[in-house]
C-alpha cells in the first residue's frame, strides 16, 4: 500500500453506503472536513444528518475557501493535523467519532493534472 | 474519422452495394432518405408537442454501438427495445458544452488512456464528466473493476475490467431502474441512488469487508446520479 494512498477515516457514507468517510485537509484554509473517498459527499463536521455539500461540475471545492479538495495541496489530513482541530477532537471525546485508518481508493492529484 | 462517421460510411457503402446487386431498388433508397429526412425535421417538433424524447442521430449510432457490445459476448439491455426513457425525471445542470453549442461526447478509450476532459455520453444517455478524486467519472467508475484489499468496507468489484462492458452494464441497472423493476430509489437534493438487482452474478465484494468474506459474488448493481450525470457505480451486496 502507498503512504499516499493512507488516509485517517471516521465511518461510511450514509449517501452511497460504502465510501469510507476520510478527513481532509483543504491546502489553502487547511480547515479540515469529512470527504466521502467514493462518492465526494462533504460535511464540515460531524454531523452526517445534515445536508452534505457536493461536487460542482468536475470540481470539488472546500466549503469554507472553494479552493480545490482534489488537488494538492490539500491532502488526507495527518494525525498530527487531526489532533489540533477542534471539532473533531470534541466529536472523539462524545464519543460520536471514531477514527482509524485504511488505504483510500485514490492516490493524491498533482496539481498539474486535470 | 470518428466512430461514428464510419458507421454511417459503412452503412452507405452497404446500400451502395445493395443497390449495384440489384437486391434493393433505387426508389426504395429514396424513400428511406425522405423518411429519415422527414424524421429528423420533425423530431423536435415532435418532442415539444408530445412531452417525449425521441432518439436523434447521436443516439440511433451509439445504439449501434451498443449492438455491436452484444455481438462480441457483452450483456446489456436495449434503450430501443425496453422502451426506457433515456434520461432521468431529475436532471440537474446539461453537460458543458463546445463554443459552437454542440456537447462535448468524448471517446470512451481516449478518455481513460489521457487526461482528457470531454463528456462520455453512453448509449443509454448517462453522462461521465469531469469529477472525482480521480479526474473524470469514468476513471473513478473503472477504480471498481480491481479490488484494492486494504480499501476499508466494502469495495465492489465488476467481474469485467473491459471498460465497453462496464459502461453497458451500468446501463442497463439505469435503464431497469427507470422502469422501477427490482430496484431501491432513495433520494438526497440533487442526488439519486439506485440498487438494482439484476438477478446474475456481475462482480463481487472486495476491500477488507469482502476479502474477510471470501469475496462474495454480488448481483446488484448501485448506481449514484445526479440527473444523468454518473457518480459512481459499483456491485454491492445490499
Amino acid at each position: 500500500m502507498s503512504a499516499n494512498k493512507q488516509m485517517y477515516y471516521v465511518g461510511f457514507c450514509r449517501i452511497c453506503g460504502t465510501g469510507p468517510l476520510g478527513l481532509r485537509e483543504c491546502g489553502r484554509c487547511e480547515s479540515v472536513v469529512v470527504l466521502c473517498d467514493e462518492c465526494d459527499a462533504v460535511w464540515t463536521d460531524a454531523d452526517f444528518s445534515a445536508r452534505p455539500q457536493f461536487a460542482n461540475e468536475g470540481e470539488l471545492p472546500c466549503p469554507h475557501c472553494e479552493a480545490s479538495l482534489i488537488k494538492k495541496p490539500s491532502r488526507w489530513a495527518t494525525k498530527g493535523k487531526i489532533n489540533d482541530v477542534a471539532w473533531v477532537q470534541a466529536a472523539f471525546q462524545k464519543g460520536t467519532l471514531e477514527l482509524k485508518q485504511g488505504a483510500a481508493l485514490t492516490p493524491e492529484i498533482d496539481d498539474n493534472e486535470d | 474519422m470518428s466512430r461514428q462517421n464510419q458507421q454511417i460510411v459503412r452503412l452507405i457503402q452497404e446500400l451502395i452495394r445493395l443497390v449495384k446487386t440489384g437486391k434493393l431498388k433505387v426508389r426504395w433508397i429514396i424513400a428511406l432518405v425522405v423518411l429519415v429526412v422527414g424524421y429528423f425535421l420533425l423530431q423536435p417538433v415532435l418532442e415539444r408537442s408530445l412531452g417525449v424524447d425521441l432518439p436523434g442521430l447521436v443516439d440511433v449510432t451509439s445504439s449501434n454501438r451498443a449492438s455491436d457490445h452484444r455481438a462480441t459476448g457483452t450483456q446489456q439491455s436495449d434503450p430501443q427495445k425496453n422502451g426506457a426513457q433515456k434520461t432521468s425525471p431529475h436532471k440537474t445542470s446539461p453537460p458543458p458544452q463546445t463554443s459552437d453549442g454542440v456537447p462535448a461526447v468524448g471517446d470512451l478509450s481516449k478518455i481513460l488512456s489521457a487526461n482528457s476532459r470531454e463528456i462520455y455520453q453512453s448509449p443509454a444517455g448517462l453522462h461521465y464528466t469531469r469529477g472525482s478524486q480521480h479526474g473524470h467519472r469514468l476513471k473513478h467508475l473503472m477504480a471498481h473493476a480491481r479490488d484494492e484489499p486494504d480499501r476499508p468496507g466494502q469495495h465492489g468489484v465488476f467481474d469485467s475490467a473491459d471498460p465497453e462492458t462496464v459502461v453497458a452494464l451500468v446501463d442497463e441497472a439505469y435503464l431497469q431502474a427507470q422502469t422501477g423493476r427490482d430496484t431501491r430509489t432513495q433520494r438526497e437534493a440533487e442526488r439519486t441512488v439506485y440498487d438494482v438487482n439484476l438477478r446474475r452474478r456481475i462482480g463481487y465484494i472486495g476491500g477488507t469487508s469482502g476479502n474477510r468474506k471470501s469475496r462474495p459474488a454480488a448481483k446488484h448493481l448501485r448506481l449514484v446520479v445526479e440527473g444523468d450525470r454518473v457518480i459512481t457505480a459499483f456491485p454491492v451486496r445490499p
